[in-house]
């Protein structure tokens, strides 16, 4: 009796030691996503053992020359582009189709995706794959471009699901997320102020032109 | 005496005149009206109400006050200042908004507890907002390129967080200006209120020291480690060591040696500002001669998220924080 009390007792100080280091456990801080968050991938070849990876613009120096050079322009297109419907012409089609203006489009995120780990000669090309990535603004999702040789080509048949996207590709190199950005509906304000206002514009311009008049009156009674 | 006709039409070209000013004036704010209506490009911070109304009293906000919102960095200037990219991964480790009332001549600081789950701007490429996400608003400061683009964004958080009202001015320092701005006032002076052994063994809780270089961000930074290793602990810390602060900076201030001109050369390269020196001096001024009152903080409940801690402050505890910087009873 006496050694089941020990253990027993000795047990309840182990748990009590153990509460006392879970009070002190420490909680650390979030850190921001700087481009979505690859979720799963699946290449089409059953051949192929690589392994993707997105890199931020922002943590494009880690990319190979190539790569940072590609993003790179990738992101001085969109920059400079004033419309972003401009970069392609199948995108533009699509905005106007879901009777978004050109001008209210906005690229969310610019991100590389390359393949790592592949043993070039075990496959003649890593074929399709299929990817899903998170991304915090997908409820405005429009749809993705890849940058491919220079140019703007937009990924079709990317779908949405909650906050993760999925689309094929038969290559790798900088995606942009474009979204709808179009300002959201300005508060219900007292449209009073510009009632008011085109009425003293009438009634000033009115009274003006009537002074103008009575003023060349005056100058011919002379 | 009867006006003659040239007097007369001289008088009346000049009312044609100042109508047509005033008509030019009146299709100019008239069509800026519309245009905004059609583009939806009023200004993200949402207007704040001049007139409320809380537990039965009649408020009105108050005239002739500013806002300025300093920002603490939780990276070093090795780090970098602006970046070349749409985001970054710094964060806004700590944040006080500074509520200077210029008739009163009263300045309240309001504390906010950087891991408070608010909504906030996503920015794209160019800047602009792309979306909205709840998350803790030390995050708000990751979105734009590191500067003054992220600190707009933390303000614009700032100011949805506290029911519109507007965040007028920002400085963000990065935290390895702690220990120098520390110094250059001689060092402030505190009794440790946690126990830091372990991680710096001069900081001895309980004991009265004078915090030099390394020790001032120790203290004021520190979590992992502590006893109580929650954001609301080391805040107290925050609130003490500032507290102390400000009495060491108003007496170097009031010692007539330069100092504010010091400060400046000093810290430049650890701080960003959407003010010049020449304002910021002006605001120094500020804060030297008007009363400070106590420091407003949120109340709310903290917990553990999915991995992170997460603060959700009362809707109520807000409205008592604003009211209580902002407003005043309303003669009405």
């Amino acid at each position: 009796m006496k050694k089941v009390f020990i253990v027993l007792l000795s047990a309840i100080m182990i748990a009590s030691l153990s509460v006392s280091g879970f009070a002190a456990s420490f909680v650390s801080s979030p850190s921001g996503n700087k481009a979505p968050t690859l979720v799963s991938y699946d290449f089409e070849s059953d051949q192929c053992n690589a392994t993707l990876k997105i890199t931020a613009y922002s943590d494009r120096n880690t990319l190979s020359a190539d790569g940072k050079a590609a993003i790179e322009a990738a992101y001085t297109s969109i920059k400079s582009a004033n419309d972003v419907s401009s970069l392609n012409a199948d995108l533009a089609a699509l905005a106007t189709d879901k009777g978004i203006k050109g001008t209210n489009l906005a690229v969310s995120d610019l991100f590389d995706i390359s393949v790592e780990n592949c043993e070039a000669t075990a496959h003649a090309s890593h074929g399709k794959v299929t990817i899903k990535l998170s991304a915090e603004t997908l409820s405005d999702f429009v749809g993705i471009l890849h940058y491919v040789n220079g140019n703007w080509e937009l990924v079709t048949g990317a779908t949405v699901s909650g906050d993760e996207v999925t689309f094929t590709v038969d290559s790798l190199s900088p995606f942009a997320i474009v979204v709808d950005a179009t300002p959201d509906s300005p508060p219900t304000k007292d449209n009073g102020n510009i009632y008011i206002l085109v009425a003293v514009a009438a009634l000033s311009l009115a009274a003006a032109a009537i002074c103008f008049k009575m003023s060349r009156r005056e100058e011919s009674t002379n | 005496m009867r006006v003659s006709s040239t007097k007369k039409s001289r008088y009346y070209k000049y009312a044609a005149i100042v109508l047509l000013a005033v008509f030019l004036v009146s299709f100019s704010l008239a069509m800026i009206n519309i245009w905004e209506n059609k583009n939806g490009r009023y200004p993200d911070q949402t207007s704040a109400d001049k007139n409320i109304e809380y537990n039965g009293v009649k408020y009105k906000l108050k005239d002739n006050i500013e806002t300025f919102v300093v920002i603490g960095l939780d990276k070093t200037l090795e780090d970098g200042g602006e970046s070349d990219a749409y985001n970054n991964d710094k964060q806004a480790d700590f944040i006080m908004v500074f509520v200077l009332d210029n008739k009163e001549k009263t300045v309240t600081p309001i504390h906010i507890n950087r891991d408070t789950m608010a909504e906030i701007n996503i920015l794209g490429l160019s800047g602009n907002k792309v979306g909205t996400v709840n998350k803790q608003i030390a995050l708000s400061y990751n979105y734009g390129n590191g500067g003054k683009v992220s600190c707009g964004n933390t303000l614009n958080a700032v100011s949805k967080l506290l029911n519109g009202m507007k965040m007028d001015h920002y400085l963000s320092v990065t935290m390895d200006g702690v220990p120098v701005y520390n110094d250059l006032v001689g060092g402030v002076t505190v009794e440790v209120l946690d126990d830091f052994t372990g991680i710096d063994d001069t900081l001895v809780k309980g004991q009265r020291i004078t915090l030099m270089g390394q020790q001032a961000l120790t203290y004021v930074r520190t979590r992992e480690g502590l006893e109580d290793s929650t954001n609301l602990a080391r805040m107290v810390r925050q609130k003490q060591y500032l507290t102390a602060l400000r009495e060491k900076t108003m007496e170097k201030l009031n010692g007539g040696d330069k100092f504010a001109e010091s400060i400046f050369t000093t810290m430049s390269d650890y701080i960003i500002s959407d003010l010049s020196v020449n304002r910021l001096q002006v605001l120094l001024d500020k804060f030297s001669a008007y009363e400070f009152t106590e420091t407003l903080e949120l109340e709310g409940e903290s917990k553990v998220g999915e991995k992170f801690m997460e603060f959700y402050p009362d809707g109520d505890s807000i409205t008592k924080t604003v009211v209580n910087a902002f407003y005043r009873e309303s003669d009405e």
